[in-house]
């Protein structure tokens, strides 16, 4: 083989070693780049995954908040109707209260509802009782009237030593003592305290239970 | 020795090992070359790995800044709406009590019926 020869193939053999190497060495920083992209791709995928993940979030945290404030609103003008309407039923109660004071003072309508209310009351006792009235009360229980209650009522009644308080109305009580109806004004309106509530709210707003 | 004794055979060996170190020299280049490739690929990766953490944490931010915005946003609105809904119950309140208030005889008559039976 010539010396020409031999430095031929000598330059070839090199230039494959070169090009093999420089093959080899495109390749890595390929495989790098496509790797690189890879990573990029990947974390904008991610990114966008945690934004939309961050702003779902949000969105239903916001939605909560929203209706907690709005919840919050609507009790609070509720319960302002509410008040209001409470206010109303106060005023009508201070009203009746003192309607029934002016009726205490009114001796004709007073013995009117004395004689309704000891003759609701006796159809409750059912026997001979006992009248309890206000120490003022006590001269409008003359005999007659006495006698006028005892024919409506169908019973008999006695006039108590005892006297009672209050803004008006009386106390039953049989003669044995063991049953007792309470119809003074107050007893009245605090027994029946809801159902004239219901009424007054039915009355005032064309609802019960207000 | 057959160096001495025949110069021909010198010089062909001398080429050999002339060759054999041109061989070495290129596998040496080639082997630095690649390292090099290696290095530069890992660099490369290494900062695409960076700029990754750096595009996810950037976004994160992002959104937290408009999730904060769509809090504040969603509370300032439901926060009119709330004193919409208190102007309006209160109107409708005031209302109720102007209407009821004129209620307020029957209202009283009524009860007196019923507490005192006239």
């Amino acid at each position: 083989m010539s010396v020409s020869v031999q430095k031929e193939n000598l330059s070839r053999i090199i230039s494959v070693i070169e090009e093999d190497a420089a093959r080899e060495a495109e390749k890595i920083l390929k495989e790098a780049q496509t790797k690189a992209e890879e990573l990029r791709k990947q974390a904008e995928q991610e990114a966008e995954a945690r934004r939309d993940e961050i702003l779902k979030r949000a969105r239903r945290e916001a939605e909560r908040e929203r209706a907690r404030i709005i919840a919050g609103a609507r009790l609070r003008a509720k319960k302002q109707m509410l008040d209001t309407k409470e206010e109303v039923i106060m005023h009508v109660f201070s009203e009746v209260k003192k309607e029934l004071e002016a009726i205490s003072k009114d001796r004709k309508k007073y013995r009117e509802v004395l004689k309704n209310l000891i003759v609701e009351a006796a159809e409750s006792i059912g026997k001979d009782a006992i009248l309890l009235v206000r120490e003022q009360d006590r001269k409008i229980f003359s005999k007659r009237f006495i006698s006028e209650l005892e024919k409506a009522a169908g019973i008999k009644f006695e006039l108590a030593e005892e006297a009672i308080g209050g803004s008006g109305g009386v106390v039953l009580r049989s003669r044995d003592g063991r049953t007792e109806v309470d119809n003074t004004f107050e007893t009245r309106l605090e027994r029946a305290e809801a159902e004239l509530r219901n009424e007054a709210a039915r009355v005032l707003f064309g609802q019960v239970g207000g | 020795m057959l160096l001495d004794v025949c110069p021909s055979a010198r010089s062909g060996d001398v080429m050999i090992a002339q060759a054999i170190g041109e061989i070495q020299e290129a596998e040496r280049k080639a082997e630095q070359r690649i390292q090099q490739a290696e290095a530069e690929a890992k660099a490369l990766v290494e900062q695409a790995e960076r700029e990754a953490e750096e595009i996810v944490k950037k976004a994160v931010q992002q959104a937290e800044k408009e999730a904060e915005s769509i809090l504040k946003q969603a509370v300032k609105e439901a926060e009119q709406e709330a004193e919409k809904i208190l102007a309006e119950g209160a109107a409708r309140a005031e209302e109720e009590r102007k209407k009821a208030e004129e209620r307020v005889p029957q209202a009283v008559e009524r009860i007196i019926s019923l507490v005192s039976g006239i």
